[in-house]
């Protein structure tokens, strides 16, 4: 039982500690156990780097958030670490130049997303997302499963 | 869902007791679809692995016939190994133990109350991370459990040495297993007053100065 892989913007999203979020309402809606839903450790590392970037006060809040993610994920077991099977999928599909948005901007797909989606391509996990245009090539390529509660 | 093999313990314990274990435990496919709302392969797996744990090792001491019902006579610490390895139990067991001493050590006896402890190598901060899942809900369940087995008949309870031991049968561990209640994803994440609540954060690759390798 795969479950669903929580994109690294979904996750930082599901841990906001808001109610009506997008990704909360798709993950109430559906009713899943905790089992069937998993995060990357990579997106952990990007979550952690984004928010030593920030500007106080809302770098300690969302330190807060964060050191509570660490917490309740690792309690449950729900982070997947990166295996060798998943980083030689993710340089394999780094040559693919898989575009996304960088800020409004046009960009290529950096190497801890990749890694990520490899992780959903590699445990079959559904990758769950705010949907960018590499999410549907890697979907007919590579029978990627995705979903967008951004939608 | 394919069946678990069951020539291995054919092998071990003959046809007739695996034709009990099979009737016991409703070994058919509608049984097996029950089982199934519980967690599918993990779930077999488990149920699997702990036949394999109780029939192991002290094969001729644990496992026992009652009339053609099959029994396991499982330690606490053959018992502690299996909810350790299965997330769901593990967590209302933990809870369980983190209960006043004084409320299971009347009713059941110290020494039985801190060999769960001890078996269960319960930690403070373990039971810490399972605030927001429900803790009456699972202390309930697991005091249920108890009560069924060690009040419901008492022919169950004995104790080997300073070890407790339960001596349940198959269709009891099976709604055990059936039974256990479920973690929902919604709780982990629920909104906690005592946490900040985050402003919109974007988060990218680029924003963290990460930087493609170049060779």
């Amino acid at each position: 039982m795969p479950g669903y892989l929580l994109g690294t913007q979904a996750f930082v999203d599901a841990v906001s500690n808001r109610t009506d979020g997008p990704v909360q309402r798709w993950v109430r809606d559906r009713d899943l156990d905790v089992d069937e839903i998993a995060v990357s450790a990579v997106s952990f590392m990007l979550f952690k780097r984004t928010v030593d970037h920030l500007n106080l006060p809302e770098r300690g809040d969302w330190q807060v958030l964060f050191d509570s993610a660490v917490t309740r994920f690792e309690a449950e077991n729900r982070v997947r670490p990166v295996s060798l099977r998943i980083a030689v999928r993710a340089a394999e599909l780094s040559g693919r130049h898989l575009r996304t948005t960088l800020g409004g901007q046009p960009a290529e797909l950096g190497e801890l997303g990749l890694l990520v989606l490899a992780t959903a391509l590699d445990e079959e996990f559904t990758l769950v997302d705010r949907r960018q245009s590499f999410h549907e090539v890697v979907k007919q390529k590579d029978g990627l499963r995705f979903v967008d509660p951004y939608a | 869902m394919e069946p678990i093999a069951l020539s291995p313990l054919e092998d071990q314990l003959g046809t007739s007791y695996v034709g009990a274990l099979r009737k016991t435990i409703g070994w058919e496919e509608e049984e097996v679809r029950t089982v199934q709302v519980w967690g599918s392969a993990k779930a077999k797996d488990h149920f699997s692995e702990v036949v394999t744990l109780a029939l192991e090792g002290e094969r001729r001491q644990i496992v026992r016939r009652r009339s053609d019902e099959p029994v396991l006579v499982m330690s606490m610490g053959h018992l502690a190994s299996f909810v350790a390895k299965a997330a769901p139990l593990r967590r209302f067991a933990l809870m369980i133990v983190k209960e006043p001493e004084s409320d299971l050590g009347t009713r059941y006896g110290v020494p039985f109350t801190n060999a769960l402890r001890h078996t269960m190598e319960v930690e403070v901060k373990e039971t810490a991370a399972f605030r927001p899942w429900g803790v009456a809900k699972a202390k309930g369940h697991f005091r249920e459990m108890l009560d069924r087995v060690l009040e419901g008949e008492s022919q169950l309870v004995r104790r080997r040495r300073d070890e407790p031991v339960l001596l349940t049968t198959v269709a009891q561990l099976a709604d055990f297993v059936e039974h256990a209640p479920k973690q929902r994803f919604a709780d982990l994440i629920a909104h906690d007053p005592q946490l900040p609540v985050g402003s919109p954060l974007e988060v990218s690759e680029a924003a963290t100065g990460f930087d493609k390798i170049e060779i």
